[in-house]
């Protein structure tokens, strides 16, 4: 089936295997350089739906396209390989190793994709650090970056590579309110200009006039 | 799948973790160079003193320990031999069938052996002096290069030799000895000893001395008492502890020298059927003198040791064993302890093989250090071992 947007989901069905939780979506749709929030509170599933849609979980019904890939269905070495080249994800944990610097964690999924960093992909990186005012924490390992400086190089990293598809786990949640505006700044202006569609999980209400269209998680917990 | 990234990425860790890395790496280089050190250190052991042996036909000494007696006559290994007297090396001499040079080994200075002997030594050992000349007078002595280079001593110092025991001041006084000679390396116990004329090491142990001149003419004042012959000096007369110009005339023995003490005579048959004729005359002496030859106590001595090496190996083959199946045990928990981040990067996109690539390059990362300090180690060894084993020996 042809998807109609750049990201589509339908009749979603997924649980833990518990009774406490079950998570229930009939359709996600997002089309090229729009957003979409994901709202709710704590524990409501937003991460959870996040995750289906990435193909980080797979769903026990339902299909999800990226593109013209269903990647609901395919197999973990193929999304693997999907996500590295065509999906940039923040997080909520920022997911860094602590033993590279904020320079090599952004430059990471590089390194992976094609063995070497080509020089455009590294100018890239340093021009993202520069725009989210980490320029300087370059070469600094990233056990010794604060949780702020921490988020920051994780969107970096998940924008470097230009990917297609663009998913944020609270992004800002570690943010001073100059910045957080900067960081969806940065998200936002990425969507636009690549025509890249952008899920992004927040609490934040000063973020959610910025969506181009909302979901509200917690309608969907049974 | 990126192999660079993944090794880029293992290297990375450990380097992170260096103090973690460079234990685990140094447990693996010992387990695997223990075996090895030991090997090599009885392989030394051996060469060396087979060497020795071999080039030294028979040793004359007496009743105890044929090891003992062997171990003090090539390595000059300070042990409880009782003495031989120069009478009975001179008996054997005067047999006609082989030559001898005797071997006073009692004393020392700091940890050095002393040896007493004749300068028939020096070119049966082939050693030969490089700077000055042979001791030629009482109170001279020539060094071995080692002990000369590690004490920095040049021809013309000095050289006192160490009491036997601290505590007894009726014990031998330290000689200060004039050192006229240098020796040439030899890669032997030699360059580790202090050599003296035999007549020395009895000056040493007291049979001889010097004093003051107590004959009429200068010494009137120093006489306490004369008696059949014999004047007994008093509180005032001077010992010597160093023979010089000035006094080297005031120095005489008291005693038949035929009983003097030598620990041991090296032995050098003229011919083979000499060699078999003074075995059989020297089996069964009633005063204990016998002839010991060097290369089967030899034989007899590294039978032990190299049941003990074999023991030793399996014993730490044994505990290499252990400490690899630790050390596989610390890799795994340390797999897992990170599998939260091994599931980052696999959500981030990088593939299983990827990942299995960065465990493989860290085991083979510390696994190579291991063997590169192991090799250094071994490396270290070989290059110390024979110096370890004479200094052992000694």
């Amino acid at each position: 089936m042809p998807a109609p947007s750049l990201i589509s989901a339908r009749d979603l069905r997924f649980d833990y295997g518990g009774e406490s939780f079950a998570l229930s979506v009939d359709a996600v749709e997002v089309s090229s350089g729009r957003s979409l929030g994901l709202l709710g509170p704590s524990g409501a599933g937003k991460t959870t739906l996040l995750r289906l849609l990435t193909g980080l979980l797979v769903p026990r019904a339902g299909k999800v396209w990226l593109g013209e890939t269903e990647v609901s269905t395919l197999q973990a070495g193929m999304a693997r390989r999907f996500r590295l080249e065509q999906v940039g994800l923040v997080f909520q944990d920022f997911a860094l190793l602590d033993y590279l610097t904020a320079g090599e964690n952004i430059l990471l999924p590089g390194k992976f994709l094609s063995g070497a960093v080509a020089s455009e992909t590294e100018k890239r990186g340093r021009e993202l650090a520069e725009r989210m005012e980490i320029k300087e924490l370059w070469n600094r390992p990233a056990v010794r970056l604060s949780q702020g400086e921490r988020q920051r190089v994780a969107v970096a990293r998940a924008l470097v590579q230009r990917p297609k598809f663009v998913f944020a786990d609270e992004p800002t949640a570690s943010l001073d309110p100059r910045r957080r505006e900067l960081v969806a700044d940065v998200l936002f202006d990425y969507a636009k200009e690549a025509g890249a569609p952008l899920v992004f999980v927040t609490h934040d209400s000063a973020l959610v006039e910025r969506f181009d269209e909302t979901l509200h998680v917690e309608a969907l917990i049974r | 799948m990126s192999f660079g990234a993944s090794a880029n990425l293992a290297a990375r860790y450990l380097v992170r973790h260096r103090v973690q890395t460079l234990l685990l790496a140094s447990t693996l280089a010992l387990v695997l160079a223990l075996p090895v050190a030991v090997r090599l250190l009885v392989r030394a052991a051996e060469k060396e003193m087979r060497a020795r042996a071999a080039d030294t036909p028979l040793i004359l000494g007496t009743r105890g320990s044929a090891v003992d007696l062997m171990l003090a006559a090539l390595y000059f290994r300070r042990q409880a031999v009782e003495p031989l007297t120069v009478g009975q090396i001179d008996e054997l001499r005067a047999s006609g069938m082989a030559d001898a040079i005797p071997l006073q080994i009692r004393f020392h200075a700091q940890s050095a052996p002393i040896v007493g002997t004749e300068l028939e030594y020096f070119p049966y050992r082939h050693l030969h002096v490089v700077q000055g000349r042979m001791f030629t007078r009482l109170g001279d002595c020539v060094l071995g290069a080692a002990i000369a280079e590690e004490r920095k001593l040049k021809v013309g110092d000095h050289v006192f030799s160490s009491p036997e025991s601290t505590f007894d001041i009726a014990g031998v006084y330290p000689l200060k000895m004039r050192v006229t000679g240098i020796l040439a390396a030899a890669g032997t116990v030699d360059d580790q000893t202090i050599f003296v004329d035999l007549k020395t090491t009895w000056l040493i142990d007291g049979r001889a001395h010097g004093h003051d001149d107590l004959t009429p003419a200068t010494g009137a004042d120093l006489v306490l008492m004369k008696e059949e012959g014999n004047v007994v000096g008093n509180a005032a007369v001077k010992m010597y502890n160093e023979v010089t110009d000035k006094n080297e005339d005031g120095f005489h023995f008291h005693g038949d020298q035929a009983t003097f003490p030598v620990t041991a005579a090296i032995v050098l048959p003229h011919e083979e059927k000499g060699e078999a004729l003074l075995a059989g005359r020297y089996l069964k002496r009633p005063d204990g003198v016998r002839l010991v030859r060097p290369a089967q106590e030899l034989d007899t001595l590294l039978g032990t040791l190299f049941r003990l090496e074999s023991l030793a190996v399996a014993g730490l083959a044994l505990t290499g064993g252990c400490a690899l199946a630790v050390g596989s045990i610390v890799f795994a928990l340390s797999f897992r302890m990170r599998q939260r981040e091994f599931q980052t990067l696999a959500d981030i996109g990088i593939s299983a093989s990827s990942l299995r690539a960065v465990r493989v390059f860290e085991v083979i990362l510390v696994g190579a250090a291991g063997l590169f300090l192991a090799g250094g180690l071994i490396g270290g060894l070989q290059w110390l071992a024979p110096t370890l084993v004479r200094l052992s020996l000694m």
